[in-house]
């Protein structure tokens, strides 16, 4: 049951077709893992904030800088310098006093992985290193978690709604870790939250069950060409993450 | 027949461009565009696609017509077909 405050809260998201209020209770109920929080994870926490999130995990080691600040949203001038955690933490509580936030000044990494996919409803891969996302990957699928990853370069973007057993996971469409990788990325702001939002309804959509699904599709953001393809991807019968897992998630 | 070719992110740098249209011979088979595209671009491209014996890299993902297809396949071509070449990206 939704209180007085968040109906009025959200009043205008209730009235988009198929949501309604037991999507948005649904939504209240959920707990949305988000790491990293730069340049697409910080907008995807913003947005996951704005529909109503019960809760977010945020995940992210280090100290703010300057060279973070055209893209990574949830970040203040004040707080370079400082764990970007900490600006993230102040800036969602500003935003919405409503939902819990729960931080962690560190990286998903092998130690902390299975507790912080425990805690979550819905996963929202967004780190710029391949071993953090085929972590994620790994441990998502292990768990029967669901998972959407989102990726950025350049003016081109990917969003990935990954459901363990029923859609390609990451491994599925990327075996091994690209050899050809480089740390520094081109990126504008504008195109990084691009690519989040959209990453955030395929969330929105899995969790409160409405709209249309993507599931079984990668989507590519064209920022330069302004256009969204969607193509039809398939898991791997041999997947050495994915293959042996059923899935039951059910929404 | 002509096909349009779609290259994204790392891909797009090295041809510089993001999209082209090529003329080809009727029934040309998808891993033969792939390697005359490797020749084509030159190196910085061909590393995204193609490995050092001659086959597609494990982590190109190929899409014609929306769906994506294995590339363990050998493929012909249509008249008219999209053809996209999409790289691992990993910004975030």
């Amino acid at each position: 049951m939704l209180s007085e405050e968040d109906r009025t809260v959200y009043d205008w998201q209730l009235d988009v077709p198929g949501l309604g209020e037991a999507g948005q209770e649904k939504l209240r109920k959920t707990t949305a893992l988000v790491s990293r929080i730069g340049g697409l994870g910080g907008p995807v926490a913003l947005a996951l904030a704005a529909a109503g999130i019960g809760k977010l995990i945020l995940v992210h080691a280090g100290n703010l800088r300057k060279d973070d600040l055209n893209r990574q949203i949830l970040m203040r001038w004040e707080g370079l310098g400082k764990p970007r955690v900490r600006s993230a933490d102040q800036t969602l509580r500003a935003f919405n006093p409503g939902i819990e936030v729960e931080v962690h000044d560190e990286n998903f990494n092998e130690e902390n992985a299975q507790r912080l996919v425990k805690g979550a409803d819905l996963v929202f891969s967004c780190a710029p290193l391949f071993e953090e996302r085929f972590l994620m990957n790994r441990e998502c699928v292990r768990q029967d978690k669901p998972m959407v990853d989102c990726a950025m370069y350049n003016l081109d973007g990917h969003v990935l709604p990954i459901l363990p057993g029923k859609t390609p996971c990451l491994a599925c469409m990327f075996p091994e870790s690209p050899p050809h990788w480089k740390r520094r990325f081109p990126v504008i702001g504008a195109v990084s939250a691009l690519v989040a939002n959209l990453g955030v309804m395929e969330g929105l959509k899995l969790v409160a069950n409405f709209g249309t699904s993507n599931l079984g599709k990668m989507m590519l953001i064209d920022a330069d060409r302004s256009g969204i393809s969607k193509i039809a991807v398939n898991r791997r019968h041999d997947c050495t993450v994915c293959a042996k897992q059923k899935g039951t998630f059910s929404g | 027949m002509k096909v349009t070719l779609r290259y994204t992110s790392q891909l797009a740098a090295a041809a510089g461009r993001s999209e082209e249209s090529l003329e080809l011979p009727d029934g040309t088979f998808l891993v033969d565009l792939l390697e005359n595209l490797a020749d084509a671009h030159g190196p910085e491209f061909a590393k995204f696609v193609m490995s050092a014996e001659g086959v597609p890299v494990t982590t190109l993902v190929v899409a014609v017509n929306g769906s994506q297809v294995d590339l363990e396949e050998k493929m012909p071509l249509e008249a008219g077909s999209e053809v996209i070449l999409i790289t691992p990206m990993s910004g975030g």
